[in-house]
């Protein structure tokens, strides 16, 4: 683009201009910084088109709490009203595939009781010449558990999954582990970039939300932005070409393959990426024996198939909420089996 | 973000609460904000919103497929606001041209470079807005508050792409033209923003 014929107005009216003056968008900044040095003879009409963008952007306007509690209340007892008009009519999720009447179980997740239940380890690392204090918490299968980190950073954590952090984040970075699948809401703070390391991926952020899925039993490490933008990069550079780093968008997703070091972006699926933070189980074309996996991991539990079971066979199908039950009950029909659960074991018998 | 929002969507439609009270929760204080700003009445604007959410929730089968949920709820806000005070005005039997229905006024606590800059400048550029339409303070409103793109500001307001620029550009020749002497002094104190 030719900015030597932007006049002030020009500056002003474009949208990638004004992210660069309210200084909201990195991205822009860097645009804009360069552009700049390209065209020396703009910089005073750029700088004045700034200040008129920053002397008439505004602020949010405060919200009292109370305001906000009560007309939430409002808002509550409106819907507590209508279902009862609506003959408690039970409502279920049903997307094209498979359709399944079934009731709904209740997940109570319940922060307080999840601090007590869950295995609280502190370790001690040295890094050079401080000491930090490390807190881990293991999720195990059949469990989720929402926290939230000494700087407002809200993390959901999935079955299966570990994390790791500093009691106390440092003054120049916010830096974490990861072992497993998480959804991230990053609190924003320019100045303490914050960090997540899992296997050889580091993803750099300064406040977004986006899930990160790297299991250590799957070759694929998963990065999935849904608002904000993100860095991530190939801590190894185990290969020498140009993709040790990518930077994502919002609908964008990273997908890091360990066995061949390729780091390659695409568009993503937002159900299947992060539906399991919604309470959603999902699968697409998928073999059997992967379904059985994730169930396993999503209740808890150990499955067991005998050698009639065609596992290699591939369903599609969704459920939100579901009890394990309900779940195999839909599937037998169609992949042909039945079913006994005794405690935390099942098992599969092909017809 | 917006396969994020369809989901969203799609859920509440099918009748889920804890969607529907998320979309509630996301965007109460945007709609609050921008309700306030455009009305000047606080409990009018907390009525409205309860309404709106109220009749989305009756008619959540029927309501259209929105992927900008946020632009889609602060044009529904705008058009059941501009009915309330449409008939309010008419009752007292006030001028209701749309052009001057909303005030949209901007105190100082709205603007936020407000502790980078003297009284005397956050004065001047108040006064610069004050001078702008009503209209013309909405947009800039729109963009320089909420971030909005044009796209979504053209859906807000039904307004066209190339009347919505013009206004935007009138109120840009106004503002400068106010600001213009002072804009100088201006630039040496926010140059280390």
């Amino acid at each position: 683009m030719d900015y030597s014929k932007y006049s002030i107005g020009d500056f002003f009216m474009d949208e990638s201009f004004q992210d660069f003056a309210r200084g909201t968008n990195p991205e822009a900044i860097k645009l804009w910084t360069d552009i700049i040095k390209q065209f020396p003879e703009k910089e005073e009409d750029i700088l004045e088109a700034k200040k008129l963008i920053q002397s008439i952007s505004l602020n949010k306007v405060k919200i009292d709490p109370k305001q906000f509690e009560e007309d939430e209340t409002k808002i509550k007892e409106f819907l507590n009203k209508q279902e009862k008009i609506e003959h408690k009519q039970v409502q279920f999720v049903n997307w094209s595939t498979i359709k399944i009447a079934a009731s709904i179980t209740v997940f109570m997740v319940l922060a307080a009781l999840f601090y007590q239940y869950f295995s609280e380890v502190k370790t001690e690392e040295n890094t050079e010449k401080q000491t930090i204090a490390f807190i881990e918490k293991n999720v195990p299968k059949g469990q989720k558990l929402t926290l939230f980190l000494e700087d407002g950073t809200k993390v959901k954590i999935n079955s299966n999954s570990t994390l790791k952090f500093p009691a106390h984040f440092n003054t120049d970075k916010r830096e974490i582990f990861l072992e497993g699948e998480a959804f991230f809401e990053v609190k924003r703070d320019t100045s303490r970039p914050f960090i997540i390391q899992s296997k050889n991926i580091a993803t750099t952020v300064l406040g977004t939300s986006f899930n990160i899925s790297a299991y250590p039993e799957n070759p694929l490490v998963k990065v999935a932005v849904v608002t904000g933008k993100v860095k991530v990069e190939d801590t190894n550079n185990t290969k020498t070409g140009n993709n040790h780093a990518v930077s994502l968008l919002p609908e964008e997703m990273a997908t890091f393959s360990s066995s061949s070091g390729d780091l390659k972006k695409s568009n993503y699926s937002s159900i299947k990426e992060i539906g399991w933070s919604d309470g959603i189980i999902y699968f697409e074309n998928t073999p059997l024996s992967e379904i059985i996996e994730m169930l396993e991991n999503w209740y808890g539990v150990e499955i067991k198939s005998d050698n009639k079971v065609n596992t290699r066979e591939i369903y599609t199908g969704t459920f939100k909420d579901e009890s394990l039950e309900n779940v195999l009950n839909a599937l037998k029909e169609r992949a042909k089996f039945h079913y006994s659960i005794n405690n935390s074991k099942v098992n599969i018998y092909g017809l | 973000m917006s396969g994020e929002n369809l989901n969203l969507w799609s859920l509440f439609k099918k009748g889920d609460k804890d969607a529907f009270l998320k979309i509630y929760h996301s965007n109460y204080e945007i709609l609050y904000s921008y309700g306030f700003k455009i009305s000047g009445n606080s409990d009018l604007t907390r009525d409205v919103i309860q309404e709106i959410f109220a009749d989305l929730w009756e008619k959540k089968s029927t309501v259209a497929d929105v992927v900008h949920i946020k632009a889609y709820l602060l044009k529904y806000l705008r058009r059941a606001l501009l009915t309330k005070i449409t008939a309010e005005k008419k009752s007292q039997g006030l001028n209701t041209n749309e052009e001057n229905l909303f005030e949209v006024s901007i105190s100082p606590e709205d603007l936020l470079i407000k502790n980078q800059i003297s009284k005397e400048q956050e004065r001047k550029i108040l006064d610069a807005l004050a001078q702008l339409s009503p209209r013309q303070r909405e947009i800039i409103y729109l963009k320089f508050f909420d971030e909005l793109d044009y796209q979504a500001i053209q859906d807000i307001t039904s307004l066209n792409y190339q009347s919505l620029r013009n206004t935007l550009h009138k109120a840009l020749q106004s503002l400068r033209k106010i600001l213009a002497i002072q804009i100088i002094f201006f630039l040496l104190i926010i140059n280390r923003l």
